[in-house]
């Protein structure tokens, strides 16, 4: 990996960090009028993936997708607004966290039905692998979705299709309140690649350069026409599964544990150890960052809600 | 700048909630991300982070002061050696969230 990417990979870690801190904030300051699933700790996932993706690739998200949403290039400020339900988001503030969609940029949609995205990004590689193209669709999705029938019914046909659909499971080890290891009973959900008959394999996902590579290969895999992928990625949900989520069912104790492998703090030692940034750098990086959340939050803030006479127009934003 | 601290919004259904109790002090030094007080809201007791770094200059509101509504004025935080008119920035605040 050339210097110029691992800069580029922790300036979108940086950038997807800031941006969910922020919305923590406005969450609780009631400038958030949806619930808010924030996607601390699993920066790496969202970064390594989104980095070999062109402009006409496309993913579909979850409920926790604002990471995935900023990877793939919406901007911070259309995602901000649209989360505070303004006029000015990328839905015209009617879609809020759970419906972000902006097309002109792959981004099919963040969809709060757990494994609801995964058959959405398989249609998508069936039309891309139609028309004939080297598009590649992807599908972020968590360990609870991994046991949805979407999931088998999804990842069968691509095999049998060899559709270009690369699967990425974030297997943060929470669905909501319960443990991976209460529903799930093999320790790797990257094995059921070989179920359907294409590769599936399983990366520390709080580690960005194995996330990379491991996308690398499953993009030149798509783009070839060779067919899909399963990449189970290994992470931690650091917050609640959504803002005021009280975590009984977890110890503190096993959160501070997580917390030192964050992701940023290991991109960031790595690349200050090969020479690639200094202390300093990075400080510039993570000023910038928060020079960029400020004004989308400043941006958010000062646009204004959808007219209700907009209520039956699609976005709210009529041409 | 000094800013207020409210009584958070930590749920779609959360009209108010109580104050379980300060973890910080008027005069202490905090950083952004510290736990500055717990709070009981209609669903669970949660501990309440502070969005900012600086010194907790006033607390407007304690246990004894029963259910307060989402969003109103808690506390002040200033910035170290900042000369703060804690009435000024609350009815600022107020008079800026209509």
């Amino acid at each position: 990996m050339d210097t110029i990417t691992q800069i580029r990979l922790l300036e979108t870690m940086l950038r997807v960090r800031k941006a969910e801190l922020q919305l923590a904030i406005m969450y609780k300051n009631g400038k958030v009028p949806c619930a808010a699933h924030l996607y601390e700790g699993q920066e790496a996932i969202a970064a390594g993936i989104c980095d070999h993706l062109r402009h006409d690739d496309c993913i579909t998200s979850t409920h926790r997708g604002h990471g995935h949403c900023i990877a793939k290039g919406m901007p911070i400020k259309k995602m901000i607004a649209e989360v505070s339900a303004k006029k000015t988001g990328c839905c015209g503030g009617k879609g809020g966290t759970m419906h972000l969609f902006m097309p002109e940029v792959g981004v099919m949609g963040t969809v709060g039905i757990v494994g609801g995205g995964i058959p959405i990004a398989t249609g998508i590689g069936l039309a891309m692998k139609m028309q004939n193209t080297d598009r590649v669709a992807v599908s972020f999705f968590g360990d609870g979705a991994a046991n949805n029938g979407s999931f088998h019914e999804s990842l069968n046909l691509a095999a049998l299709w060899k559709l270009p659909v690369i699967y990425i499971c974030e297997n943060n080890l929470y669905a909501t309140s319960v443990a991976v290891w209460r529903s799930t009973p093999i320790p790797d959900i990257g094995i059921r690649g070989s179920a359907y008959g294409m590769p599936g394999v399983t990366v520390d996902g709080n580690h960005v350069d194995e996330v990379y590579a491991a996308m690398e290969t499953a993009v030149a895999r798509g783009r070839a026409g060779e067919g899909p992928t399963l990449i189970e990625c290994k992470t931690y949900r650091i917050r609640g599964h959504f803002e005021g989520d009280d975590a009984f069912y977890r110890t503190k104790e096993e959160v501070a544990e997580a917390r030192k492998r964050d992701p940023i703090d290991y991109w960031k030692a790595h690349l200050i150890a090969n020479g690639a940034i200094t202390e300093e750098t990075f400080e510039a990086m993570s000023a910038k960052a928060d020079e960029e959340v400020a004004e989308a939050a400043a941006f958010a803030d000062a646009s204004p809600y959808p007219e209700p006479e907009s209520a039956l127009l699609l976005s709210g934003n009529p041409a | 700048m000094a800013q207020v601290v409210v009584m958070p919004r930590m749920g779609q259904t959360m009209e108010e909630g109580t104050i379980v109790e300060w973890k910080k002090n008027e005069g202490d030094t905090v950083t952004q991300g510290e736990v500055l007080l717990t709070i009981q809201s209609d669903k669970s007791e949660l501990e309440v982070e502070s969005d900012v770094s600086g010194v907790l200059v006033k607390i407007l509101a304690t246990p004894d002061s029963g259910e307060i509504p989402c969003l109103d004025p808690i506390a002040v935080i200033g910035d170290p050696g900042e000369e703060v008119d804690v009435d000024q920035v609350v009815s600022d605040f107020l008079a800026k969230r209509g």
